[in-house]
This record gives structure tokens, sequence and C-alpha cells, in this order.
């Protein structure tokens, strides 16, 4: 399934190294983690460490060069620091639910 | 500092603040954190400027610059959104981050943000990354 086709069909998306239960990077887990926070149940990862050539497209997909990258209504929402920054604010919330 | 008078075209050095942690393990400064450090402040003439390798925290050798954390103070980040300010490192490090950076934690803020809050962010822990995918222990 390609990039643009898995985020116009899937409201919540999140490319990532590893799974929501293990993680393969501390960044990754952070926003699993807070995902988690929000009780956020219904959202898609995808295991970039799984395909070298999805990890590349994402990359370039986005304009964002390293993963995560959390995605909302087929919107980019951010990697890492801004998800962060956006659920420190009461900010993320908004733009999830 | 300079005292008496200004010199035309010099632009005052006085409130800038630059630190630097150096590479992981060796104690001096890589040359892909001093190109980090040089292309920031001709890209964004940032008041406050605190760059960490903190690629030993990771799973590569010793010596690596291939994970980064970047806190940068600028008004150029005035009226941009948090993607807007983290794409405008991007762009002055487009060269390191195609290159040997696989990781820039970035905290950009205005002036007015950081006299606010002047506390740095700190990074999660690693977790083994592909080190960990293929099966070493």
């Amino acid at each position: 399934m390609k990039i643009k086709e898995i985020l116009e069909q899937e409201n919540i998306v999140l490319f990532m190294k590893g799974t929501p239960e293990q993680p393969l990077c501390g960044y990754s887990a952070n926003v699993v983690r807070i995902l988690n926070s929000m009780q956020v149940k219904d959202y898609v990862y995808i295991d970039v460490m799984k395909n070298n050539n999805l990890r590349a497209a994402i990359k370039i997909y986005s304009n964002w060069p390293y993963i995560p990258h959390l995605y909302v209504k087929n919107n980019f929402i951010g990697g890492s620091d801004i998800i962060s920054d956006l659920y420190n604010k009461g900010e993320l919330e908004n733009i999830i639910k | 500092m300079l005292s008496g008078r200004l010199v035309p075209g010099l632009v005052p050095m006085a409130g800038r603040v630059c630190l630097s942690r150096g590479s992981a393990g060796s104690g001096a400064i890589g040359p892909v954190e001093a190109a980090i450090r040089a292309k920031l402040e001709q890209a964004l003439s940032p008041e406050v400027l605190e760059l960490r390798n903190e690629s030993g925290g990771h799973a590569v050798p010793p010596g690596s610059e291939t994970h980064f954390r970047v806190a940068v103070v600028s008004s150029r980040f005035e009226g941009l959104s948090p993607l807007q300010r983290h794409r405008l490192v991007h762009a002055a490090l487009a060269e390191e981050l195609a290159g040997p950076v696989h990781a820039l934690a970035i905290q950009a803020r205005t002036p007015a943000q950081w006299r606010e809050n002047s506390q740095l962010d700190t990074s999660p822990p690693c977790l083994g990354g592909n080190k960990k995918a293929l099966g070493t222990p």
C-alpha cells in the first residue's frame, strides 16, 4: 500500500521505529507514550525498520529528515519534539480529537 | 568586548551565548558539530545556541556524530509555527541531515519565549535502534 493511500484512509498514522509494544528508538517511544497517555487507541503504526525503501520514502514524502512522523487526518503534525511540545501545552488533544 | 566608539559595520557580540558540550567520548568537537554550529549561526544569528552531541547515548561507535540536540533562540523564528521553525533549521543543515546526522532534537524559541522559560529539554533514552532489530543482545 502506498503512503498516500494509507494517509487518506486512516485517521491517525505514526511512522516509527519498531512497534508500540517494542519501540526501537527513544523518540518513537516518546510519541507512543504520549498517544497512550491520551488514550488514543485507534491509530495505525508503520515500522520503518522493516523496509528501507519506505524509511527513505517517508522522509521525502513528509519533508522531514528523521523518524518518527505523526499524521492526523492526512496532515503531517511533526516529530517527537513537536508532539511533546503540543502535548505539554494541551494543544495535541484538539488536533487529534 | 569592544570599548570606545562602535566601529560601523561590526555586529555587537555582547549578549550572545554559545555553548557546546563536545562529542561522544572524545571530549573534542568533531567536524560535523563544528559545521552544524557554523551553519546555524550563519542562518539564524541566534542569541543562544546550545548544541550537544548526544551520539554517546545511542547504539553507535564512540566518536560518532550522528545524534544531536540543539536549542536555538532567534528572532528569525518570530511568527513561524513549530514546523516552520524546525524546517528552517533543517534547511540550514541539509547536508548534515542527508549525511551523517540521523537525529536532531530541536528546541526553537523566540527571544521572548526564551526569557519566559530558559529550561533546556532533554532527550529520551535510546532503545537500541537497528542494533536491536538485528537481534544483537
